[in-house]
């Protein structure tokens, strides 16, 4: 799941930044909201982390921006700010959610979960992949674990990301570059092979029908 | 130099004093003044009376005869000799004629009239002009006319002690009403004075009935001019006041805004060590480091409150608020947290009561109040609320505080225990102002009683959702 950051503080972004790659988030990080609104014009997130504090363009007019330009990610906002006004407006300016500084870090996961979930449809904490008469093969995103029937299957974090994009994207075509920017965001160098890598481990794992190559175009769960 | 403790006071004794003075100093004055003027008056009457004696004696024909005693014989002595003795005024005369006296001598010393008085008949002493003749129970004031044609003495006398007494009573007569007035113009004064200072007391008493937040300016326009100057100066004073507690406020409140980045990037760090680290002595000080983080975090979120609470910023406007459920809420989230996990609480409350009030500012209120009692409460011990009428209680059990202390935790970055539970210190003091703002009124004392044979002490936290 890839999410773009936007902070203005160093410190605090590198520990978000840390503590969602921990969490086997993808985070990119971008400390202005012209970078902000640039990136997300540009490429494609799961989910934005905003934070209202910004200098020269504000958090809420980065928000009001955006959602001027129809683009409908999910906004967690992030301030200082408690009072009910600021609340308020952040959130009829389009924001999903809204989360106070200092806060825990397993909320802040919680929030960023439960947006995606809802940002996609599916209010269920789970995900089902594909059933068949004899199998339910299924993914908890809160706990990063894939389960065939009850039986876990386990995944590296790539593989689990990989799977999670397709399945959070069912029925759309993901291309390899696409893919490549969600599972790894900027920060990471990547070998030209690595998502075949994943996609070949996966079939393995899960069985050969699960994800479909689409020629010329890219991966894509039905 | 004297010191004035109260100008009306000094006021009225100054006027009162100088006035009592220069009164009776003049009526001193008018009073001797009057004296002479009637002992004057008296003089010229004595000398008057002889002169008409003179020309009525010297008038007689017989007396040309130089035969002066036979002419005398006619005079009806027994009426000069009558003594009137009814009562004052009379058509037939007066009780105090025998206090006049005149006698009339020949040359050689032989008394020709006398109205029988107790003037002492001395014709060897007698001397032209005014004299007083002192006998040995009185004095008498008298005017000896020496007649040299005729050789006549003629004296004319008044008793001193009628003069006195006459003079006295004339004296008193004009000076008293002045005395008698004198009151009447203290209590006049008093009622002036009251009136001038009137303003003075009108200031005082606006600043005396302002609410302890009212910094507005008094209305100088409504003062005399000897006040407009320090009405002015108090304005600009009331100014000043404001403008420094504004920017002591804004300065709270963006203090506690500026310090919640820093506290989540501590945080956020400590909490990314934690969850890397394998090592369990990192995992145990980076958790004390995150209860101090907690404990920052705590007491920026009440400096806030407490910033916006002096700032008077309204709580939202009145409105029905169910006490129990609101109680039921904050019990359930008080029990949850994690720092409060020894701490049993019981409630006693009724299905419903219901007040109207900001329900925002009651939600702090209670949520500090129970905040505090499980925070200070003993560990693994029961804390209690309790609803009975208008008046929740909350008693927790802990160390009894020392009446030093319980006179002071009202008081901001007040601690009452030496509790391994610190505080920020400003739990209370939140939960004051909200009261005063609601109007309720809250109380807290020392609980020391034997229930079951069992001691039981600790705090109990009063409030009453009425004023006292």
């Amino acid at each position: 799941m890839r999410i773009l950051l936007v902070e203005d503080d160093d410190l605090l972004a590198d520990g978000i930044v840390t503590t969602l790659s921990l969490g086997g988030f993808t985070v990119d990080w971008v400390n202005s909201g012209e970078h902000a609104l640039h990136s997300l014009s540009c490429e494609q997130f799961d989910l934005c982390i905003l934070d209202i504090g910004l200098p020269k363009i504000s958090g809420f007019q980065v928000l009001k921006r955006l959602r001027g330009a129809t683009n409908m990610i999910p906004v967690l906002m992030l301030t200082a700010r408690d009072q009910v006004a600021d609340k308020v407006k952040g959130l009829d300016y389009g924001a999903d959610d809204y989360l106070l500084k200092p806060f825990d870090v397993e909320e802040l996961k919680a929030r960023i979960r439960a947006l995606v979930r809802r940002s996609h449809g599916d209010r269920q904490p789970e995900l089902i992949i594909c059933e068949s008469a004899t199998s339910t093969l299924r993914i908890q995103p809160d706990s990063h674990q894939v389960f065939d029937d009850d039986q876990e299957i386990k995944l590296s974090p790539k593989e689990f990301s990989l799977i999670h994009e397709l399945a959070i994207h069912r029925n759309r075509i993901l291309s390899k570059n696409q893919l490549t920017e969600l599972i790894y965001g900027w920060a990471e160098e990547v070998d030209s092979n690595a998502i075949e890598v994943h996609i070949h481990n996966l079939r393995k794992k899960l069985g050969a029908g699960v994800i479909e190559t689409v020629r010329g175009v890219g991966y894509r769960i039905s | 130099m004297l010191r004035i403790t109260s100008i009306r006071k000094f006021l009225l004794i100054a006027i009162v004093i100088l006035i009592s003075l220069g009164w009776t100093i003049s009526a001193i004055m008018i009073f001797h003044s009057s004296q002479e003027q009637i002992e004057e008056l008296f003089d010229a009457e004595l000398a008057q009376m002889s002169r008409i004696l003179q020309a009525l004696i010297t008038s007689n024909r017989a007396l040309h005869t130089n035969d002066l005693s036979n002419a005398l014989e006619y005079l009806d002595k027994d009426v000069l000799a009558q003594e009137f003795t009814h009562k004052e005024y009379s058509v037939l005369g007066h009780k105090y004629e025998k206090k006049l006296a005149f006698l009339v001598w020949n040359r050689q010393g032989q008394l020709l009239i006398e109205n029988h008085t107790q003037l002492p008949q001395s014709f060897e002493k007698l001397q032209p002009g005014f004299q007083i003749i002192t006998s040995e129970m009185l004095a008498w004031r008298s005017f000896t006319l020496h007649d040299e044609r005729f050789g006549l003495w003629i004296q004319v006398a008044q008793r001193e002690d009628v003069r006195t007494e006459l003079t006295n009573e004339i004296a008193w007569h004009s000076t008293l009403p002045s005395f008698l007035f004198l009151p009447v113009l203290m209590i006049v004064s008093g009622l002036i004075i009251r009136r001038g200072l009137s303003p003075l007391r009108i200031i005082s008493n606006e600043l005396k009935d302002r609410d302890y937040e009212n910094l507005t300016s008094l209305v100088a326009a409504s003062y005399p001019v000897e006040l407009k100057q320090m009405v002015s100066e108090l304005n600009s004073l009331f100014q000043r006041v404001s403008e420094s507690y504004q920017r002591e406020r804004r300065f709270t409140a963006d203090a506690a805004h500026e310090l919640r980045t820093p506290l989540s990037i501590s945080k956020i760090h400590l909490q990314n060590i934690r969850q890397v680290s394998t090592s369990p002595k990192v995992i145990e000080f980076v958790d004390k480091a995150l209860i101090g983080i907690e404990r920052l975090i705590h007491m920026v979120q009440q400096l806030l409150i407490l910033s916006r609470l002096d700032a008077g910023v309204e709580p939202d406007p009145e409105a029905p608020v169910d006490v129990v459920k609101l109680c039921h809420e904050l019990i359930q989230e008080t029990s949850d947290t994690p720092l409060f996990s020894g701490i049993y609480i019981q409630s006693r409350l009724p299905d419903r009561f219901e007040i109207c009030t900001s329900e925002t500012a009651l939600r702090i209120l209670l949520r500090n109040l129970l905040d505090n009692a499980c925070r200070y409460a003993n560990r693994d011990s029961q804390v209690e609320v309790i609803l009975e009428g208008a008046e929740l209680t909350i008693r927790n059990q802990c160390p009894l505080l020392e009446d030093e202390v319980l006179g002071k935790v009202f008081d901001r970055f007040a601690r009452g225990h030496n509790s391994q539970q610190q505080g920020s210190g400003l739990g209370l003091s939140i939960c004051q102002q909200i009261c005063r703002q609601l109007k309720f009124t809250l109380s807290i004392q020392n609980r020391e009683q034997t229930n079951q044979g069992k001691s039981d002490e600790g705090i109990d936290t009063c409030l009453r959702f009425t004023q006292s």
